[in-house]
């Protein structure tokens, strides 16, 4: 009996002991990132802790004020547009997915058609390709055919036509709802659509949720796609990620590393993700494995 | 050594391991075996991939033929469908063949007439005009090519640019107009099966009476073939076969002569051949299905009791015995040399015989032993391997049980194909039925309101005695309660009792005092039994009273029986009876009920003497049409901006990246200035066997260097965050942690902000100068980079840099993903049943077992599906490589910017977006072999996971 105590308490030491370490590593660069946002110089990144406090990063992002260290002007005054770009398209794609993603899982769990499973086992395949490789066509397809070349807006109809594929987490959801509600709607008289509008949607409330914050959350981190349609050049039309990146790595292109800005951005994009990913995430949880044990 | 008697079915090594108390196994020799289990363990591990990889091989031929064969089926059935539609039609549905929607305007559908008419004449124009031309530029992808001329107004001329061609405009177009192709058909096809739909709702008696009557007939065919089990006769032989039925039909229909005639008896005899050719199809079905169970029962039998079983068992059971009967000789003379020490005293000699046999008995024990794991060993592996099979024979056996039970016969099928595609457009179908099922309800009125009658009664008694026997259990409960109540207080009476003697007899020795009061048990101890024992009395209460709950109560019980009885005897369909219901709880009197029975049939007769020709059909018109959008047809409406946007941003991209791995699109040949063209294969040759001169040539290892690195990758970056993730989750939820929301919060927070933003911060710090590196010079006083792109890199320390990069990569890979999964698998931790761990221990089975066989087990099966997309993700993981390192550091020198730590995906990305290097036709080669890549793993891992033996486990 003894053995097993001290044998317990060894082992939620240890437990402590690593958890500890990891916790540490783990807020570590979030940490830096905070406090690279109130440094003074852009030369302290080396350092963990600045040398010199100050708020001028802040302020820099809404257009007041500019780096002491730098001269140039490019970047200057764009945060706020950026910031707005973004979050237009964030919500355009956000309203336009999550009505495709739902539109299809419920048609992909309530109807038996021809050619459903064709659908279902199509949209592995699809998978598998890079997705990146359709963007040679689709700068072409925006410049040429939309005529959204290095526009945003270009952003929001490649994000959001595609999206009905993601229907896998909330067609899970669908399934668990029992077809007996549905009959017994029928039978009152209540047509499929009426029964999706009424019934289905107000039940599925919890995944309508995590639907709309996941696709609303999206086009603040992709940095790959935006930054390839839209281009460089356009500064203008760049959404955030594109700004950031720049700002910490584009010390080629504009002489100096704009870091401490880039931390200031950081802090303010993800101070709303974060607050949004924790409020959402017993809904991330639920979906992977919800739809695992019942699928 | 009775512990060896039941070796042979114990199948619990830990039990086994231990041989006599506090005696255990000598470590060399679970050292040793652990060894040889291990490299046996590999030794399978690599087996199995090569057979899975070869399997996977096999399979993916055996796939693409299959896909032949079935389009080659394919178009063979929508010929015959076609053929089919045109000989049974009418002459507006065989005009939709050429004219779209004439049928139309022959059944009323004006809309849907013009609609396809104003299509087929459109199309037709703007393909001449247009898609001609389009679809003929895809041969060259453009000739004209841009250049500077002369361009001329009225008044002078100038030297300007004139743009020519644009390759990918031209592959663009050209290939949409090719798909519009597929379009044009799809039309075709609706106007044709539109054609042939309003023609058959339009006779829709004619031919159910058709069927009718052909009904008997077919069925004398069918019966007759399946009892006989006809099988392996031609078509021809079994048409000579039944030509006497043929001959009945024909004289029963009495042939009037006409056109009308000749039809009707030709869609008699069709639907006799089709009885025959189906019925003959699924009785081969039936036999072959037959056949496999017959084969499989017979393996499962020669692996049960075959000679190489038995035999083995009889061997390794004989083997066993023998080292038994061994150890028990030797025992038996070291018991007695053993007595004699214990007694007398052994002389020297006998000495060195007692520590002989001592040292043989040791060596037989440990044969005994490895004797006894092999026997178990091989009976487990039996069990396994039976297990196996016979999972697959209840596949199989379902499967044919499914084949015997839903066959219809052709000519029923044609019946209820008639009735529900073409029939619920004919109003009088549905007026006559419903009429029928009033009368039919009506008729047996009384009938069905003794079931509903009866179903109230059962039950209201039925839970009248649960209430009561609730009662008397709860009184017994309350009694047993409160005598174990009465048992303690009179167990610590009796405690306090003897503490207080024993503190008056002995108080001058308190040591005795505490002696006495130890022997007692503790207060804490009763305590802990007494709440054992209630909530063993509480929880058997529980269990009995919630096995006296009824599903229904007596209302809802009267219901059901009332509606089943409707359903049964009836035959009133759910969905009508559910509505009926009222009526039968409105008590009609048996003379009301047979009034409602007159008028019902009263009014059937009025209706049937209005429409004398059992018609009242017409298609769709449509306004009902739009409606059916909103209805039964709602997916449609649903999946229809979906799926264009899929097909059109999604796999129309992917269709056109795949075409360009077969041209020569780069920086050379970039539009709108250069045209680009077909090359063929030339891309794939450059890319697997590179010629001098070629931009991969002396590349070729560092190529298959990246691919390796890709795979190996993907691997790494999978299962690291897998089981570490599990290993934190479990951390974190362990029993006796505190605080663990905060923790969980802290490692959710890395994935809570956008991954980009946190991946350039690890890129900063990393970096060469940046912040770890200061620290490390800080405190170990020497330099170390830990993230090195210099280029100027000699060719020594390049691939140690580039080794050590790809470590930090996968620890910066675990920082960014160990989250996701302590996010998962502490919701599945969560969601484990409880009384699964319950009843384990019941068994016995001690913590670390519950984790090897419960915990474990239920993690893999709820995120093992989720491995293969995360694998997958993984190959095309992008963020990490691209942030972090940008592929460097770079492949000595060369053109393309190849990194060291390059995955396929980065390469590809490096190859597109290189500002005057871009090769396009160079990267949709390499996005191909990452699509065959990740095909080739999934296929690995679907064929690998048999859902059947998980399926069992947790349902």
């Amino acid at each position: 009996m003894k053995s097993q105590k001290t044998r317990n308490i060894v082992q939620l030491t240890l437990i402590y002991i690593i958890l500890g370490i990891s916790a540490v590593i783990w807020v570590l660069p979030i940490l830096w990132i905070v406090l690279q946002s109130f440094a003074g110089d852009s030369s302290a990144s080396a350092f963990f802790a600045p040398e010199s406090w100050t708020a001028s990063n802040y302020a820099y992002l809404f257009g007041i004020g500019h780096p002491s260290y730098s001269s140039s002007t490019e970047l200057d005054g764009y945060f706020l547009k950026w910031f707005l770009n973004t979050l237009i398209v964030a919500s355009c794609c956000c309203i336009i997915s999550t009505s495709f993603v739902l539109m299809t899982a419920y048609a992909l769990s309530r109807f038996r058609f021809k050619g459903r499973s064709l659908m279902m086992k199509m949209n592995l395949i699809l998978g598998m390709f890079p997705g990146f490789l359709g963007m040679i066509i689709l700068y072409w397809v925006m410049k040429e055919i939309f005529h959204l070349q290095g526009s945003f807006w270009a952003l929001v109809i490649i994000y959001s036509a595609g999206s009905g594929m993601g229907f896998f987490v909330s067609k899970g959801f669908f399934d668990t709802i029992s077809r007996s509600i549905d009959e017994a709607a029928m039978i009152d008289g209540a047509s499929r659509a009426q029964i999706f509008w009424h019934i289905i949607l107000p039940l599925a409330k919890p995944i309508v949720v995590y639907t709309l914050l996941t696709s609303f959350m999206a086009p603040w981190g992709d940095y790959i796609t935006s930054s390839y349609i839209i281009g460089l050049q356009n500064r203008e039309q760049w959404t955030v990620a594109i700004g950031l990146y720049q700002w910490a790595t584009g010390g080629n292109t504009y002489k100096v590393n704009y870091y401490t800005q880039y931390a200031a951005g950081s802090v303010i994009v993800s101070i709303p993700m974060t607050a949004l990913f924790m409020a959402t995430q017993k809904y991330y949880v639920g979906g992977v494995t919800g739809g695992a044990v019942k699928g | 050594m009775e512990e060896n008697e039941d070796r042979g079915i114990v199948l619990d090594e830990s039990a086994s391991k231990t041989f006599e108390h506090g005696e255990k196994v000598p470590l060399y020799r679970s050292v040793l075996l652990g060894i040889a289990g291990g490299l046996f363990g590999l030794i399978k591990w690599i087996v199995g991939i090569v057979i899975d990889v070869l399997r996977t091989l096999l399979s993916i031929v055996v796939s693409i033929g299959k896909m032949f064969y079935k389009a080659g089926l394919f178009v063979y059935g929508l010929f015959k469908d076609l053929w089919h539609k045109f000989k049974y039609n009418d002459w507006s549905g065989r005009l939709s063949f050429l004219l779209f929607g004439a049928s139309g305007y022959a059944h009323g559908q004006i809309f849907n007439g013009i609609i396809l008419t104003v299509f087929e004449v459109a199309y037709i124009v703007l393909f001449f005009l247009f898609g001609a031309s389009a679809i003929g530029g895809l041969g060259s992808l453009g000739t004209n090519e841009t250049h500077q001329g002369e361009v001329c107004t009225e008044d002078f001329c100038t030297i300007d640019t004139i743009y020519g061609d644009n390759s990918i405009l031209v592959l663009i177009f050209g290939l949409l107009w090719v798909l519009s192709l597929l379009l044009f058909f799809l039309a075709w096809r609706s106007s044709i099966n539109g054609g042939y739909r309003n023609y058959r709702i339009a006779n829709f008696m004619k031919y159910r009476n058709l069927i009718r009557e052909a009904e008997p007939s077919a069925k004398e065919i069918d019966e007759d073939i399946t009892k006989n089990r006809i099988t392996g006769h031609s078509f021809r032989e079994l048409k000579d076969r039944y030509a006497a039925v043929y001959a009945n039909l024909e004289a029963k229909m009495q042939p009037e002569g006409g056109p009308d005639a000749k039809f009707a008896l030709d869609y008699s005899f069709y639907l006799l051949d089709g009885v025959i050719r189906y019925n003959r199809e699924h009785q081969e079905t039936l036999v072959r299905s037959a056949k496999k169970l017959a084969a499989i029962d017979d393996k499962i039998d020669r692996y049960d009791h075959g000679e190489g079983y038995t035999s083995k068992l009889g061997k390794a059971e004989g083997e066993y015995a023998e080292a038994q009967k061994e150890l028990d000789k030797a025992s038996e003379r070291y018991w007695s040399l053993f007595d004699k020490k214990e007694r007398e005293g052994l002389s020297e000699e006998e000495e060195r015989a007692f520590n002989g046999e001592a040292k043989n008995r040791r060596a037989l024990k440990n044969k005994v032993l490895s004797k006894g794991d092999w026997l178990v060993d091989f009976k487990a592996y039996h069990v396994k391997r039976l297990d196996k099979m016979q999972a697959r024979r209840r596949i199989l056996a379902a499967k044919a049980d499914e084949e015997e039970n839903h066959y219809l016969n052709f000519c029923a099928k044609a019946a209820v194909e008639n009735d529900s595609k073409y029939g619920s457009s004919n109003k009088f179908y549905l007026r006559t039925d419903e009429f029928k099922l009033k009368a039919s309800f009506y008729g047996s009125y009384k009938e069905i309101g003794e079931a509903y009658d009866e179903g109230y009664a059962s039950y209201e008694k039925a839970n009248a005695d649960n209430l009561s026997e609730q009662a008397a259990i709860k009184n017994e409960f309350d009694a047993k309660i409160a005598k174990i109540r009465a048992n303690y207080a009179e167990v610590r009476a009796n405690r306090d009792k003897a503490i207080a003697e024993a503190r008056l007899k002995y108080s001058d020795s308190p040591q005795t005092i505490k002696a006495v009061i130890a022997s007692l048990p503790t207060e804490k101890q009763i305590r802990g039994m007494e709440k054992e024992e209630v909530d063993n009395a509480t929880h058997s209460w529980k269990r009995d009273t919630k096995a006296l709950k009824t599903n229904y109560t007596a209302e809802s019980y009267a219901d059901y029986s009332a509606t089943s009885y409707m359903m049964l005897h009836c035959s009133i369909p759910f969905e009508k009876a559910a509505p009926l219901l009222k009526e039968v709880k409105a008590r009609l009197t048996p003379e009301e009920a047979s009034a409602h029975l007159a008028e019902t049939k009263q009014a059937h007769e009025d209706y049937a003497s209005k429409h004398l020709d059992n018609f009242d059909g017409r298609p769709k018109n449509l306004k009902e049409q739009v409606g059916s959008l909103l209805d039964e047809n709602f997916h449609v409406t649903l999946l229809i901006l979906p799926l264009l946007g899929v097909a059109f941003f999604t796999i129309m991209p992917l269709l056109f990246s795949i075409l360009i791995a077969f041209t020569n699109y780069d920086f050379n040949h970039y539009p709108p200035g250069k045209l680009f063209t077909w090359i063929g294969l030339d891309n794939f040759a450059s890319l697997f066997n590179p010629q001098p001169g070629d931009v991969f040539y002396g590349l070729a290892n560092d190529l298959v260097g990246t691919v390796l690195w890709t795979l190996i990758w993907a691997v790494i970056a999978t299962f690291s965050n897998y089981y570490l993730g599990i290993l934190y989750a479990l951390m974190i939820n362990k029993e006796g942690v505190k605080f663990k929301k905060f923790w969980r919060t802290v490692f959710v927070l890395s994935i809570a902000m956008p991954q980009f933003i946190s991946l350039i911060a690890l890129s900063i710090i990393l970096s060469k100068g940046g912040p770890m590196d200061t620290l490390w010079q800080a405190v170990f006083g020497h330099k170390f980079y830990f993230l090195d792109n210099d280029p100027t890199l000699t060719s020594s320390n390049i691939l140690l840099t580039a080794s050590y990069t790809k470590l930090i990569i996968i620890l910066v890979n675990i920082w960014i993903g160990v989250p996701y999964t302590i996010l998962q698998t502490s919701g599945i931790l969560m969601n484990i049943p409880k009384d699964l761990y319950e009843s384990s221990e019941i068994d016995g089975a001690g913590k670390g077992r519950q984790f090897f066989s419960i915990t474990m087990p239920y993690i893999r099966f709820v995120l093992g599906p989720s491995l293969i997309t995360t694998f997958i993700g993984n190959i095309n993981n992008f963020g990490v490589i691209y942030f972090l390192t940008g592929g460097g550091p770079l492949v000595r020198n060369n053109a393309l910017n190849l990194g060291h730590t390059d995955l396929l995906i980065t390469f590809l990305y490096k190859l597109v977006t290189s500002s005057d290097k871009a090769r396009f036709g160079i990267a949709s080669t390499i996005g191909i072999v990452v699509f065959a890549l990740c095909a080739f793993f999934s296929i690995i891992v679907y064929n690998k996971s048999d859902a059947v033996t998980k399926e069992d486990q947790f349902q």
